[in-house]
């Protein structure tokens, strides 16, 4: 398309051209036909690294050399890999010698990168060497802060997003601000002052996790959270620190060394602020399974007393059961020794000790002597009673031959003196005296006139009988009297 | 509570022997009873003394069984209280 525009056009006739002359028409047309530097996308492939770096550039159509000097390649860290996107920057030369054309690059960037990024990309490596992101130095967060410091600039969006969502969800979390800029070259150090000034203080200001946000912006207005200054803040800080920064595709090294990072202010109020209904209802199933638990642990305990109670009771009672055994053991024994037992005991010794008696007596005792004895005793008797018998009639005889009365019938007659003495003699009665004479058939009365004097003889009514069987006579006569 | 009165229950008389003294004093008499030592006279005495101790320590069995039984049903109703 250039060919047309050429000023000197080669005549078909003309001497025909050396190569040299043909490869520096080439490089003229080159040099004046693209324009220096020119910059172009593409994709790494062939990459060599001899002290100059070495590598095609190529897309889904064309391939173009590329030559990256040594002093330039020095500054690219790290070196490109083959397929990745890179946008280069140089001018096209045609080696002559060499019958190349080269690109000759005077920088290299990732695609879409440009310095910043390159920063970026740097300080990463940097403080990710330095284990500045390692998952074991991030806190872990409060699950209830007391307070909450909210580094920001106060006139931000993202104060309001903090403030709304920590008042929705928790209103007993406090908030303190620490206003500082969040873009221009002031904002990084104020920034990191900010955040060392709350981890110092953090105990007097009762700050228990940090918030360090801003809204979206551009790269630039972003890029005070990319500088090593906040890095270095973030991770000195002794109060966990959550980080949302921008829109949810920016990531910043701020948030990269923070102990959490989140997509935007809202979900980094959310992330550290309780949700108050949530809380309520755990509060709830605590407390439930609290009065359940007390509950259980009350009948538990309640069962303790009662079997305790009930052994307390039992053992109490056994001790008495014991006791009554003992104190009806010796009612027992007090029984047996009870006086009328002993009493009747004594009388069935005494009965006991007659039948002994009985017995030796019994046994001393000759049957044999006895019945003879007995025998003898009574023919003894027998004879003694014949004896008597035959004495009593001849006594009965002589009595009746002796009676009074049979006397009387005779003539005979008794006198006795007035006391019933019966008068034998004239000595026996006194002139005066009364006297009763008895005869057969009654009685006479009379009185002694005169004394009479004693006769020389005494005439006896049966002489030589009369008082021989009996001699008493005053007793036979009272015996007949009677 | 009331005042403790020694005169209102017997069993709580300070002065009076303990059960266990009461027991060994029955014991004591059983023994001087069945070694015969005592006459029959002395021996009724002793014997009716045995039997008015071994009423009295009935009688405290008895008292305390119903105290024990009491305050056991006393403390189940105030269990049976808490639950509510």
């Amino acid at each position: 398309m250039a060919a047309p525009r050429r000023a000197v056009a080669p005549t078909p006739d003309a001497a025909p051209w050396s190569v040299s002359r043909l490869a520096g028409e080439i490089d003229t047309t080159l040099r004046r036909g693209v324009p220096a530097p020119v910059r172009v996308i593409g994709e790494v492939s062939g990459f060599r690294d001899r002290t100059h770096w070495y590598f095609d550039l190529k897309d889904e159509g064309a391939v173009v050399n590329c030559v990256l000097f040594a002093n330039i390649a020095r500054k690219i860290n790290p070196p490109p890999r083959d397929g990745e996107q890179v946008v280069v920057k140089g001018r096209i030369e045609f080696y002559t010698k060499g019958g190349k054309v080269s690109f000759i690059l005077e920088s290299l960037d990732r695609a879409g990168e440009g310095p910043l990024d390159r920063a970026f990309r740097e300080l990463c490596a940097t403080l990710k060497a330095e284990g500045y992101f390692a998952v074991e130095r991030k806190k872990p967060l409060p699950r209830f802060p007391r307070r909450i410091a909210v580094i920001t600039s106060r006139s931000a969006a993202a104060l309001q997003d903090v403030i709304d969502t920590a008042r929705r969800r928790c209103p007993a979390v406090g908030l303190v601000l620490v206003d500082v800029p969040v873009q221009g070259d002031a904002a990084a150090p104020e920034i990191a002052r900010a955040i060392d000034r709350v981890s110092r203080h953090h105990k007097q200001l009762g700050v228990d996790a940090i918030i360090l946000t801003r809204g979206g912006g551009s790269k630039e207005d972003l890029w005070c959270f990319n500088e090593r200054v906040v890095a270095d803040a973030i991770h000195r800080c002794t109060v966990p620190l959550v980080a949302a920064i921008g829109h949810e595709t920016d990531t910043t090294i701020a948030e990269l060394v923070a102990d959490e990072r989140c997509a935007t202010p809202t979900q980094a109020a959310m992330r550290l602020t309780p949700d108050t209904s949530e809380l309520l209802r755990q509060l709830n199933s605590t407390r439930r399974r609290l009065v359940t638990a007390l509950a259980r642990g009350a009948e538990l305990a309640s069962r303790d007393i009662d079997r305790a109670g009930d052994r307390l009771a039992s053992a109490a009672l056994d001790t008495i059961a014991a006791l009554r055994t003992r104190a009806h053991q010796l009612e027992l024994r007090l029984e047996r020794v009870r006086p009328q037992a002993q009493h009747a005991r004594m009388i069935a010794r005494l009965a006991a000790a007659q039948e002994r008696l009985r017995r030796a007596v019994q046994s001393r005792l000759d049957p044999s002597r006895l019945h003879a004895a007995s025998d003898a005793l009574a023919r003894a008797v027998a004879r003694r009673s014949h004896d008597a018998t035959a004495k009593l009639d001849a006594l009965d005889k002589h009595l009746a031959a002796v009676s009074p009365k049979r006397v009387l019938e005779r003539g005979f007659s008794i006198t006795a003196a007035a006391d019933g003495r019966l008068v034998r003699s004239v000595n026996d009665v006194a002139a005066g005296d009364a006297l009763t004479t008895h005869v057969a058939d009654g009685t006479i009365a009379s009185t002694v006139g005169a004394h009479a004097a004693p006769r020389p003889s005494s005439p006896a009514p049966r002489p030589g009988k009369p008082r021989k069987p009996d001699p008493d006579e005053p007793g036979l006569f009272h015996g007949w009297k009677m | 509570m009331a005042k403790r009165d020694p005169h209102k229950d017997p069993h709580n008389d300070p002065d009076a022997p303990s059960f266990e003294q009461s027991l060994e004093e029955v014991e004591s008499i059983i023994e001087a009873i069945e070694s015969g030592e005592v006459g029959l006279e002395k021996s009724l005495a002793e014997y009716e003394r045995g039997v008015k101790i071994l009423k009295r320590c009935r009688d405290i069995l008895t008292t305390a069984e119903q105290r024990i039984e009491s305050l056991s049903k006393d403390l189940k109703e105030s269990g049976d209280q808490d639950d509510e």
